[in-house]
């Protein structure tokens, strides 16, 4: 694994979401108040990108059906969507967001 | 009641009379943020319901129309009428609803059918629910069945929690729609280990000009229970088109099953845009029994999400076009857990130049170890002007699955036709008679008294059908 760092923390105000790209896989950052959260940014139903829907506390909400995930598990939690997400480990060392991922 | 000549594009349908109008409320044509404000006022909904038809309204203008699919170049929503309220109040025996009205049920065989062989009818004409009852052994075991609108009113946390679950409003712009402006529709609690062995039934009847209906269902079948539910649709013909757009949401929970059987048999003129989905739970089971018939185009793909293990889906459909239609139908199975098995028997028939196609989605996820699905898909045409196209859709995330797909495609064998005729029936009769057999898959799962009329139905719609 390769901690990567994405961005800075004060780029991503809490209550919101942000695309990124790390080693070619398009991950969604969370901030919510109790820390940082990355999971795929691919929705898992019509893989679309989650960055453009909703946040709404901590549930991810899909723009093109309306499927839902839960931001700090990836876990799908609403029809139409029913595959998780995949979730990527995430730490902020120095106000800077790092993401782990497969080298 | 009077009946509209036919014009020369739309081919012979029974039930395609028309009632004088006998609403008490008609909302203008045309949809906008007043007409959904509107409905859910004269309703008494509570703000959350309000809240939920606008933001569905929202989702309905920012979604483009398909661009897949069949022709929906000539539905013109500004058309529309949205609402119509055929009555004042909902009837419990026969003699409570505008005559009017009853005659139209009495003439479609629903008090019939009821006093014979359902535990429970349910009948919705334009907008509402103008009849409905129950057999008290059912509501004696906890068996809720009601029309939706009560359900919101009379048992709201469970028709909280499970409404707009399986389908959201953001799944589709006609669910959208339907978010927006449902009335009525047929909601059904089965309490764990209930299990009603009578079915149910509910009838959809559109009677207005350029009328759009939006009915909503929702069904639960929890734990180890059983249930078994009907409908039917006829409307009358118009030069002009309706619009129908269901919503139909099942939750199919641990061991339970389910079986929703659909005869719709829409005028020529209707567009049946209709979003159908079923979650089966582990061990559990859902069947999908789908009779197509009329309309000026169908798109109809009833799903199955199977997300426990071992839960299993059938969707067994007809679909016949004639002059001028397009059943573009078919079947969704998800598997998304362990050892779920799904089968999918389509059966299609073309003639006067009709189309169909069947359109399906076999979708087996990271999680679905050793699931299996057979898909067979049936067509026969028949004349040189009618169409079919078969497109599977087959999505495999796991390498231990198994899926088996067969498509045929035929006509009317010569030689079939000449057995027959040697034994002495006419080309009509022989041809008909294939035509039975061909469809015997289907008609074998659906009771017997609809199985008498779904015969006599294709018996009609074959008529004028050779040469």
């Amino acid at each position: 694994m390769a901690s990567i760092r994405v961005k800075a923390l004060t780029e991503l105000t809490t209550g919101t979401m942000a695309r990124v790209a790390v080693e070619e896989e398009d991950i969604l950052l969370v901030h919510l108040e109790d820390g940082v959260f990355a999971v795929s940014d691919i929705c898992s139903h019509a893989r679309v990108s989650l960055s453009d829907g909703s946040l709404e506390g901590s549930t991810i909400c899909c723009p093109k059906h309306g499927g839902k995930f839960d931001a700090r598990t990836g876990c799908a939690i609403a029809f139409p969507a029913f595959t998780n997400l995949r979730k990527f480990p995430v730490s902020v060392r120095d106000g800077e967001i790092y993401v782990e991922v497969d080298e | 009641m009077t009946t509209q000549p036919v014009g020369p594009e739309l081919e012979e349908y029974q039930y395609g009379f028309i009632d004088k109008d006998v609403s008490v409320v008609r909302f203008a044509k045309g949809i906008n943020r007043k007409v959904v404000e509107e409905i859910s006022t004269m309703k008494s909904e509570p703000g959350w319901m309000t809240d939920f038809r606008l933001r569905s309204l929202e989702i309905f203008e920012q979604k483009a129309m398909p661009n897949w699919g069949g022709d929906l170049g000539d539905l013109n929503f500004d058309d529309i009428t949205y609402y119509v309220k055929p009555s004042e109040r909902q009837g419990k025996t026969w003699d409570e609803v505008p005559e009017e009205i009853k005659n139209t049920f009495d003439r479609l065989g629903i008090p019939e059918a009821e006093r014979k062989f359902l535990a429970g009818v349910s009948a919705q004409y334009e907008s509402e629910v103008v009849y409905h009852s129950m057999q008290k052994e059912l509501s004696d075991l906890g068996v809720l069945f009601t029309d939706t609108d009560s359900a919101l009113r009379d048992h709201p946390e469970i028709f909280k929690q499970y409404f707009g679950t399986v389908i959201p409003p953001e799944d589709n712009k006609f669910a959208a729609l339907n978010s927006a402006v449902w009335s009525g529709g047929s909601f059904i609690y089965v309490p764990k280990g209930v299990r009603c062995e009578v079915p149910l039934q509910a009838y959809f009847r559109i009677n207005s000009e350029n009328m759009g209906q939006f009915e909503r269902t929702l069904i639960i079948a929890d734990e180890d229970s059983f249930i078994h539910y009907v409908e039917g649709c006829t409307a009358p013909i118009y030069s002009t088109n309706s619009l129908h757009s269901a919503v139909v949401e099942i939750m199919v929970k641990d061991r339970a099953r389910a079986r929703y059987t659909t005869i719709q048999n829409w005028a020529p003129n209707i567009y049946n845009l209709v979003t159908k989905r079923a979650v089966a739970h582990a061990d559990a089971t859902m069947e999908w029994i789908d009779g197509n018939f009329g309309s000026k185009l169908t798109m109809k793909y009833p799903a199955v999400y199977m997300v426990g293990p071992r839960a299993k889906g059938t969707i067994l459909s007809i679909a016949v076009a004639g002059a001028g239609q397009h059943q573009d139908a078919g079947a969704k199975v998800v598997h998304a857990a362990p050892d779920c098995t799904s089968t999918i028997i389509s059966k299609s028939i073309s003639k006067h130049g009709g189309k169909v196609t069947y359109r399906g989605l076999a979708h087996f996820s990271p999680e679905a170890e050793r699931s299996k699905s057979n898909i067979k898909c049936d067509t026969l045409i028949l004349d040189d002007l009618s169409t079919s196209d078969t497109i599977p859709y087959n999505e495999i995330q796991n390498e231990s699955v198994t899926l088996e797909h067969e498509a045929t495609v035929s006509r009317v064998s010569e030689e079939q036709l000449f057995y027959l005729m040697s034994r002495g029936l006419a080309e009509e009769e022989a041809t008909r008679m294939i035509i039975m057999g061909f469809i015997e898959p289907f008609t074998k799962e659906l009771p017997m008294e609809y199985a008498v009329e779904m015969n006599r139905l294709i018996k009609f719609e074959m008529e004028g059908s050779i040469g």
